[in-house]
Formats: structure tokens, sequence, C-alpha cells
């Protein structure tokens, strides 16, 4: 209550007038309503500021954790990072070394469980270990090449862990359409103009095979299964 | 007119035909090796689009030389070397009929007639020769047409041997019957390519499926086959596509070249004897 307000109703009491009395009654409430309605609009207008204020903060909540959400693993998948995060490089970004060992030895002093293709007494054959430019630690996948001195069958097979990808083999990966299981690993493939292409997954790492100039059409799935094997050894 | 103005009225064209030709001569002779395009180390990258050509029928012809062609890469440390890995496939390939190309070396696996993969000990070394004969990387980064092409006849007559090269390619014309005479005959074509798409031809079952891969820079590379294809449907041959088959000289199998549009500064086949 105002201070107006009360000297008027102080004065109220103290009037003997009856008619300046009714008078002043009849202001005081007038008065009064005006009073209550101010103090009604400045509580509705404290409740819509408060209000207005939660939306806010509640919105820029949700959008701080949207960001989060979408920027965390985007910051985790750069490049150089480990997985398990997903990750897709580009070949502009990797250089590649030709490698004195064998996968099977590169593996094996990496403690890398990986597959091989076991034709080292009979074949011909180059490794070569890609890795990210700006890091060479980081290995981002082995490609061993491979001829068979009695049938000419050229093998290109690439490893990389199961969580990346790599732009230019992905295209392999892509034209892969049709399926079949062997030794109940699921094996995708396909022809090309001049070749059998294939790709499966065996535990963590992804394998890509190329066979160029075939000399049978078997001769991919004889070679994944061979692959297959070396898990047992 | 005075003797004075006629003097000056002379003097001051000469004087500015002397300034002239100061000028020309002063300025530095246009180098045709420092203009012509260069072949370097180039960026490739594989972007998600393909394409599906959906056919009745399809007929391709295609054919590459005998054992097809080797397939190197640069050795590491070597930058801008696609001038010398294809002259080394060149080399390689040729040393199989003309074996003091690559001396007490056999490039090939006789049971069979295909090319061996590079090796440290005669491979590398021949292709380092290359790199430094066609002086890569002096004038400019890689080589240009003029070094690529100087390079490779130098140690080609090195090793006693007669080289000459035919271009096949003019302005956006490429001679495709020439090409095909060529590869039929077993000589290898070397590419010399503007930034361009290389191609993997995916084939399904009433479909092929087109797979491109770009190569973003100049590049030499090495041509050893072609596959022309004719696409039918109902309404008859409503496609056909013309590519080469290629040896890149990077990490990347068996890839097509398509010629229907080109994108070749020139096309040598190479001829020894």
């Amino acid at each position: 209550m105002s201070r107006r307000l009360r000297r008027k109703i102080h004065k109220w009491l103290e009037e003997q007038d009856p008619i300046r009395k009714q008078s002043l009654l009849e202001s005081i409430i007038e008065e009064l309503e005006i009073e209550e309605e101010t103090e009604q609009n400045s509580t509705a207008v404290i409740s819509r500021k408060r209000k207005r204020i939660l939306n806010m903060t509640a919105a820029l909540a949700i959008c701080a954790a949207v960001l989060l959400i979408v920027w965390l693993p985007i910051a985790l998948i750069d490049r150089g990072e480990k997985p398990p995060f997903n990750r897709y490089c580009l070949s502009s970004d990797l250089k590649s070394e030709p490698l004195d060992k064998t996968v099977k030895e590169y593996c094996k002093q990496n403690s890398m469980d990986c597959l091989y293709l076991n034709w080292y007494d009979t074949a011909y054959y180059e490794t070569y270990r890609f890795f990210m430019k700006d890091d060479n630690t980081d290995t981002v996948y082995l490609h061993e090449y491979m001829m068979d001195l009695e049938t000419g069958d050229e093998i290109d097979y690439y490893i990389m862990d199961r969580y990346t990808d790599v732009d230019t083999i992905t295209k392999f990966i892509d034209l892969c359409s049709e399926q079949r299981i062997i030794n109940s690993t699921e094996l995708k493939w396909a022809y090309t103009q001049s070749a059998s292409i294939g790709y499966f997954i065996y535990d963590d790492y992804k394998y890509i095979l190329t066979i160029s100039y075939p000399s049978s059409e078997e001769i991919l799935f004889d070679v994944v299964e061979q692959m297959l094997e070396t898990a047992r050894t | 007119m005075t003797k004075t103005k006629k003097l000056c009225a002379l003097a001051v064209p000469a004087l500015a035909a002397c300034i002239g030709c100061m000028t020309v001569l002063a300025a530095p002779a246009a180098s045709s090796a420092e203009e012509a395009a260069r072949y370097a180390d180039v960026d490739i990258f594989a972007p998600y689009a393909t394409e599906t050509i959906y056919y009745t029928n399809r007929i391709p012809d295609h054919k590459y030389t005998d054992g097809t062609a080797p397939k190197f890469m640069a050795i590491s440390g070597m930058e801008n070397a696609c001038g010398a890995v294809a002259g080394a496939e060149i080399v390689a390939f040729y040393d199989k009929y003309f074996p003091n190309l690559i001396p007490n070396y056999e490039s090939f696996i006789a049971s069979n007639g295909k090319y061996k993969p590079a090796n440290a000990t005669y491979i590398y070394p021949m292709m380092q020769e290359l790199y430094e004969l066609m002086d890569t990387n002096v004038q400019g980064e890689g080589v240009n047409e003029i070094e690529f092409k100087n390079g490779l006849t130098e140690y080609i007559n090195g090793k006693g041997y007669n080289v000459s090269y035919t271009n096949i390619v003019s302005g956006s014309s490429f001679d495709y019957n020439s090409y095909k005479n060529a590869i039929n005959n077993n000589k290898v074509v070397a590419l010399l390519s503007q930034p361009t798409n290389l191609y993997l031809i995916g084939l399904g079952s009433g479909y092929d499926t087109i797979s491109a891969t770009v190569l973003d820079g100049n590049h030499i590379m090495l041509a050893y086959g072609y596959a022309q294809i004719k696409y039918y449907n109902s309404n008859g041959l409503f496609r056909t596509d013309t590519y080469l088959e290629v040896s890149t000289g990077l990490s990347m199998g068996v890839m097509y070249y398509k010629i229907n549009p080109h994108n070749l500064d020139a096309a040598y086949t190479v001829n020894i004897s």
C-alpha cells in the first residue's frame, strides 16, 4: 500500500464531515483498485520475464547439448585420432613407404591380429604401409601386392581397422553388390571390367581385395578362404 | 624547318626505336621449357557419386598388350616422379623384346608373360636414373613433355636402341584407330594428361556401375589397353563409352581413362628399335 493511500485512509478516519468522508472513501476505494491492478500487472510482468529467462536458458542448454553431441565425435574423429571412433581419410592426406617385411611379419611385430595371404614362398610380393602425412606413426592401412608365379594372378589386398575408410579404397567397397558366406564370414564381392573385387570384415579389421585379370571366376573365393585359414595359425 | 629542328624530328623516333629494341633485347627470352605444362605429383580423391547404366545388351571390345604392363609406383622420397615412373614402366615393358634395356634382368615372368613388380635391385635404380635424366624438378615441379621424352630417349639410346614417338592427339581429337593399332601390335602409349577422372567399371546383371576417381593435377601415365563398350536398350544403341586401360603409377589398381571426351595434352606411341 502506498504512502499516499495510507495518508488518505488516515484522513478518512479523522474526517468528521460525512460527505467528505464518503468522498474520501470512494477515492480510497478507487486508489486501492488501481494499486491492486498495478500490482497484478507487475507480477505478470515479472512472471513473463521469468518465463522468458527460463525459456532462453532452456534453449541455450538444448543448443549446447546438441553442439556437444555433434562436435564431440567430430573432434575425436579428426585426422590422427585413433579408433574406436570412425574416421574417413583422404588419399591426398596419406603417404606410403615400401616395407622390407611381409604383412604377416609386420602384424606380428606390431601386435596386430590380422589375416594375410600365405603365398610368400611361391609368389612375388611387395608390401606398403600408408600413413598420415602429418603423423608417421599413424598407420592407416597396409597394402600387399602378390603375383602367383604359376597362374600370373595379381592380387592387391588392403588391411585397415574396421573403423577406418579411405576414399580411393571405399570405391571398391561401394561396387561390391554380391555376397557369399565363406567360413561363416560374409564376403561382399563383384566383377569389374578387369578384376574381381571383394570386401569382408574379420574381428577388428577390414579387408579389401582386388584380383586383376583373374585366371578363374573362383579365385577370389579361394583367396578369401585361404586368408581366413590363417586366423587359426 | 631549321637544321636543328630536322635533326630533332629524326632523333626522337630513332631514340624511341632504340629504347624499344633495348627493351625487347633486355627481356628474358621466353623459354618453351618454362611455359610448357608440367607433370608432377597429384592429389587423388574419390567422390561417392557413381553412375549406373542399365542396358538390355552390352558389347565390349576389350584388349590389352601381352602380359598387360608393369605397374610401378614412385620410391619414397622421389617427389613429382610420374615421368620417371611412366618411363620405368615403358622401359620394363619393352625389356621383354629388347633385353638390354635392363641388363641382366628379365622384367617378366617366363611361365605366364606377365610383368614383375618393382624391386630395389633393378627397377628402382633404373627409375632413379630416369628421374635424373629427365631433369625432374629442375626447371619447375616434375617434368614437362620435352624433359620426359629427352630423358627417356637418352636412357634408351644409352642401352644401344633407338626410340621414336608418335603423337595421336591433336587438339580435342584422339586417333583411336591408331591407338588400337598400337595396342594390337604390342606397343604402349604414354599419356600426358591434364586433371582428369579415372574410372572403375563395375559389372552388374543388366547394369554397369561407373565409379570415378579424380586426379587433381597434370600427370603422366602408361596406357596398355582399350575397352570400348556399346550399350543397347529397346531403342537400340544408346551409348558408347571408350576407355584406355592405364597403369597410373599410383596405388590404384587397374583403371580406365575415358577418351570421349579426353583431357590429354599428348599421347605418344613409343616405338623402340
